[in-house]
């Protein structure tokens, strides 16, 4: 019976605390009903910012938690993206998209093992280094490749047919980037809580101290690159389909590794929603300003990229969260409520660790 | 994809005329890498952005109005390259200022980070203002060219190669004979030892990044010249000069040219045919695996020995 309660209260964890149950309801309401009132090019912008932020995701993981910087999650993906492609077309292996789809994120997670092995000895700024190269060595090879990448002539891949549902229009399409994202986030925070988990932090946090508790930081490492690189699999698997034919490798170049960044770095790594909301606002906004003005989505990227190192540990995210809590602890404390505690939250455990690498504000002057 | 075993050495020589060439370009860049690092420990990858305003500026300020579709200047091309200069300078000291005042104790990985960014909005803001420029040919500040040897080069390569040996000496000289490279090393080795024997950290750490600016945007504007010009083209040449910088160790200038010749040469020799018909994967390949080893095999011990535990 222990064993029940605890399993649980381990699931339980995997909801933000505080939130109560219709907000979650209106949450789920909102996040599947929109795509009923919204005209198709938005709902297939959604259906990019879920894979942008399952991609993202993966740098919460390895940035944020593990304390090390890729650049070389646009590759990543774009590899995965390519592959899949490949394995799905007439006229590559044409095999079906579960397979593919499992081809692709392979690719990618050996890929992610081969950059991590030898870096994995070195300080953070070399490993920033030999991921930019892996980064411009795919570009050079493996999306030049018209095998692969389509060339001059554009490649159909069309989308798949899953458990025999017809995945083919663009509303239809969201709903399987959707479905991932939540089973990512929901695998994320159970991981999060989880002794590897921890584990992963205290490595990212200080490995010395790290070594000294008995904990590997090489293999936390190792495992940390291995995540981002299933995660950035995925994301390239999904985004196969959604364009029906591969996007040009412009998609999928240096500059797009710094973008795929700046969206946990700005969102702050403490909140997997967060990093949700930041890549759906960096989609959609050049969009929404299109008829006004034409923004680069990198301009964006860079801006929260510099706001979210310049404030603190939190991201840009983190600050305005910092703000609300804030604000919660004074309307507690002013109405001196005798069983008042300060609030157990567990976004403050995982932004805490990351002092140290990309968020500072701990160690301001 | 295959390797031959070929060796063509009738064009050696020409390659490896060339391959100095190139090198320069990536060892002005480079350069300014190892004097970032040197004030602050960090690789400054908004050098990267630099060299894009660099680029699009020289190209804007230069370009015959009359053919083009942007409201280009067509100003004289030396006086360009100073505004060039000017213009990154500033915008180096504006960079500079943030991060050796406010982002001062903030560990390096965190101003990495910040320079990752600031580059990305250089990029995404050339790419704002300039949508769609892609431009080839685009005339360097000196034209024609001059036999040496069985290869032609141009004036522009010499220039270039010019530039790259008096800022190396230039700076070689200041970081070991004057009072301004004492404070940059005595920074470098601990910023809070050297500001409490009243060495104005954050003023000096402007003026470095000032420097590397200027010398950042200079290289954007020597590089697109013989280079394809578009929002994010300079970020590749960027490697390039990492790589340099990597080869050097980020320590010393001479080394970083060295590291800059090695990889231009062997770019060069490998582009050029030497070692027969090697594709552009392949060259890209060969160059990736001497980062790799230039880091993990050069560097791995005195990395681990003093930023390791970062």
């Amino acid at each position: 019976m222990d064993r029940v309660r605890t399993a649980a209260r381990r699931y339980a964890d995997v909801l933000p605390r505080g939130v109560p149950v219709w907000g979650y309801l209106v949450g789920a309401v909102v996040a599947v009903g929109w795509v009923r009132v919204a005209s198709t090019t938005w709902v297939f912008l959604g259906a990019a910012a879920c894979i942008l932020a399952i991609a993202c995701m993966g740098l919460t993981i390895l940035v944020g938690w593990g304390g090390e910087v890729s650049l070389a999650q646009a590759s990543l993906v774009g590899t995965s993206t390519y592959i899949t492609g490949y394995a799905l077309r007439h006229d590559g292996l044409h095999w079906a998209f579960l397979p593919a789809a499992a081809l692709g994120a392979v690719t990618v997670i050996a890929l992610s093992a081969l950059i991590s092995l030898p870096t994995a000895r070195l300080s953070g700024m070399y490993v920033m280094v030999l991921t930019l190269g892996l980064q411009v060595t795919l570009e050079r090879t493996l999306f030049t490749n018209a095998r692969f990448a389509g060339g001059v002539e554009s490649v159909y891949t069309g989308r798949p047919r899953l458990f025999g549902l017809g995945l083919d229009s663009d509303r239809a399409y969201y709903f399987l980037p959707f479905l991932v994202l939540v089973g990512v986030i929901i695998g994320l925070r159970l991981f999060r809580h989880s002794r590897h988990g921890r584990a992963l932090m205290m490595v990212g946090r200080d490995r010395r101290a790290a070594a000294a508790m008995g904990i590997s930081p090489l293999r936390y490492k190792l495992l940390a690159f291995m995540i981002a690189g299933v995660l950035a699999g995925l994301a390239g698997a999904l985004t196969t389909p959604l364009y029906r034919s591969p996007p040009t490798s412009l998609a999928f170049i240096s500059v797009q590794s710094l973008f795929y960044l700046a969206v946990p770095v700005t969102a702050g790594f403490g909140s997997l929603l967060g990093v949700v909301v930041v890549a759906f606002v960096f989609t959609m906004t050049p969009h929404a300003l299109e008829s006004a003005v034409r923004i680069s989505p990198l301009l964006l990227g860079g801006a929260g990229l510099m706001l979210g190192t310049y404030v603190g540990p939190g991201g840009f995210g983190g600050v305005l969260l910092d703000r609300v809590r804030a604000g919660r602890e004074a309307v507690l404390l002013a109405a001196d409520r005798p069983d008042h505690r300060p609030a157990a939250n567990v976004d403050l455990d995982v932004r805490d660790p990351l002092s140290s690498t990309v968020g500072a504000g701990g160690q301001r002057p | 994809m295959a390797l031959g075993l070929e060796f063509h050495s009738d064009i050696l020589a020409p390659a490896i005329i060339n391959g100095l060439a190139t090198a320069s370009l990536y060892g002005v860049l480079g350069v300014s890498l190892v004097l970032v690092y040197r004030i602050n420990r960090s690789v400054a990858f908004v050098q990267g952005g630099m060299a894009t305003v660099g680029g699009f500026l020289y190209w804007f300020l230069t370009k015959d109005p009359l053919a083009s579709q942007f409201a280009t200047k067509g100003w004289p091309k030396v006086p360009a390259i100073g505004v060039v200069v000017i213009v990154g300078a500033v915008l180096g000291a504006l960079y500079g200022s943030v991060v050796s005042n406010r982002m001062a104790s903030y560990p390096r990985v965190t101003v990495t980070t910040f320079g990752l960014g600031a580059a990305l909005f250089v990029v995404g803001l050339t790419g704002t203002i300039w949508q769609g420029v892609f431009e080839t040919g685009i005339p360097g500040p000196f034209t024609g060219q001059v036999r040496i040897g069985s290869q032609q080069v141009s004036y522009h390569q010499l220039f270039s190669l010019g530039v790259l040996l008096v800022v190396c000496a230039a700076l070689t000289v200041v970081m070991k004979a004057t009072r301004a490279g004492i404070y940059v090393r005595a920074i470098a080795d601990d910023s809070e030892a050297a500001e409490i024997v009243g060495i104005r950290v954050s003023a000096v750490g402007t003026a470095v990044w000032a420097v590397a600016g200027g010398l950042g945007a200079l290289a954007g504007a020597l590089i697109v010249p013989l280079a394809v010009l578009y929002e994010t083209a300079l970020i590749f040449v960027l490697m390039r000069a990492l790589a340099a910088a990597v080869l050097g160790g980020f320590e010393s200038f001479a080394l970083a040219v060295a590291g800059a010749v090695v990889f231009g040469m062997v770019e060069s020799s490998v582009g050029g045919g030497v070692f027969g018909t090697v594709n552009a994967g392949v060259r890209e390949v060969i160059l990736m695996g001497a980062l790799l080893v230039g880091v993990v095999v050069i560097n791995r011990k005195r990395l681990v020995s003093t930023v390791g535990g970062e």
